[in-house]
């Protein structure tokens, strides 16, 4: 069975960007639409980013969009496991607990949940059919993720026994990131130090793998909000060797304007980078 | 050109004149890469392009000292010797630039 923290310390994150089609409008979320478009990966393409990765320790985490949509989701996670340097982490709103609950059951795979990551959500889970419940603390790799959003820090003491129930080693909490205008929390309009964000442009927290275009995207953070186009680049064992060394991205004018949470600590110990740069 | 004796910086302009830099930052730079890449040198030969993440390490550690401390880490020969290049750059580049 795989350990979060294992794959947390020594794997490189990369998005796979299956499909940017959901059955949500989460209030938070700017990637996706709710046109139904390219729900069937294809695997030629799948299989041949994958070969082109097969050297390196990568943690694929598929969303989009939602991945639960996809129609081979089964067929795409084979792929994705059938090599031991690569590890599957599925993020989704739920769908694909409903569709493809074998995924929950499976160790192997890392699947985390946001169907309420901020509590806004639990007014529209009165409106329609009734969410799943949170993880309970579990040994199958499942988790919640909650990113602090807002409404969050602003609600969370109306709701103790979600709280409570969340309180386990399978939630995931995060920082949210820079599209609120203001939040004094954290401090959400002051830019990471320069450094951090060089650094964190060499190899952004997760790279994307977009699937519509088939291509490599330097960061999914401002692919996800639409708002800049970040740098794109082909698929080739080349452009993949050097995105995995650090040689691919660069400092970017985007970067320097960037205004999204990078961890103080920077998002790489340095021991992550030992053992890229060792290889 | 500059020198490192006895963990001090040292710097010996064309007349042969030298004078010691105290820096109290470059000095736990220097601390702190020697946890790294055990044997520091110092030397403007050693300068020569590397990848700039070589160069975002070695400005990270000189922000965050503690960065270098958190894990034990022990690079290969080659990027040990790249962050050495990288180190070099760095040093000479603050100096110079006060010198200036």
């Amino acid at each position: 069975m795989i350990k979060l923290a294992d794959v947390q310390n020594n794997y490189l994150a990369i998005d796979f960007f299956l499909t940017m089609s959901c059955n949500k409008d989460c209030h938070y979320c700017t990637s996706y639409t709710l046109e139904q478009r390219n729900l069937t990966v294809d695997m030629d393409f799948l299989r041949s980013t994958l070969y082109y990765l097969r050297n390196y320790k990568v943690r694929c985490n598929l969303l989009g969009g939602e991945p639960g949509l996809v129609k081979n989701l089964d067929e795409v996670v084979a792929e994705i496991k059938s090599n031991p340097n690569h590890v599957c982490e599925i993020l989704s709103n739920s769908t694909v607990r409903r569709r493809y609950p074998q995924v929950l059951k499976d160790p192997d795979i890392i699947y985390v949940e946001h169907f309420i990551l901020d509590f806004y959500e639990h007014e529209i889970s009165l409106l329609g059919p009734k969410s799943y419940d949170f993880h309970d603390e579990n040994e199958f790799n499942n988790y919640n993720l909650v990113i602090k959003t807002p409404n969050f820090e602003k609600y969370k003491h109306l709701y103790p026994k979600e709280m409570k129930k969340l309180d386990n080693k399978n939630t995931l909490w995060k920082e949210f990131n820079g599209r609120a205008p203001d939040f004094n929390e954290i401090k959400l309009n002051v830019q990471a130090a320069e450094i951090d964000r060089k650094m964190c442009a060499a190899f952004p927290m997760v790279p994307v793998i977009n699937f519509e275009n088939k291509n490599i995207v330097h960061c999914s953070k401002k692919f996800a909000n639409n708002a800049i186009t970040s740098k794109e680049f082909e698929i080739t064992q080349e452009n993949i060797d050097k995105m995995m060394n650090f040689r691919l991205f660069k400092y970017e004018n985007y970067c320097k304007g960037c205004m999204e949470y990078v961890q103080p600590k920077g998002h790489f110990p340095l021991k992550k980078y030992a053992s890229i740069l060792n290889e | 050109m500059i020198e490192l004796i006895n963990n001090k910086l040292i710097v010996v302009d064309d007349m042969g004149n030298i004078a010691v830099y105290e820096d109290e930052s470059l000095a736990t730079l220097i601390d702190s890469m020697k946890l790294i890449i055990d044997d520091v040198i110092i030397d403007e030969k050693l300068i020569e392009p590397v990848e700039d993440i070589y160069y975002y390490l070695i400005e990270k550690i000189y922000i965050m000292p503690d960065y270098a401390k958190w894990n034990n880490v022990s690079f290969k020969d080659k990027p040990k010797q790249k962050l050495l290049r990288a180190l070099n750059k760095f040093i000479h580049d603050k100096i110079s630039r006060r010198t200036k």
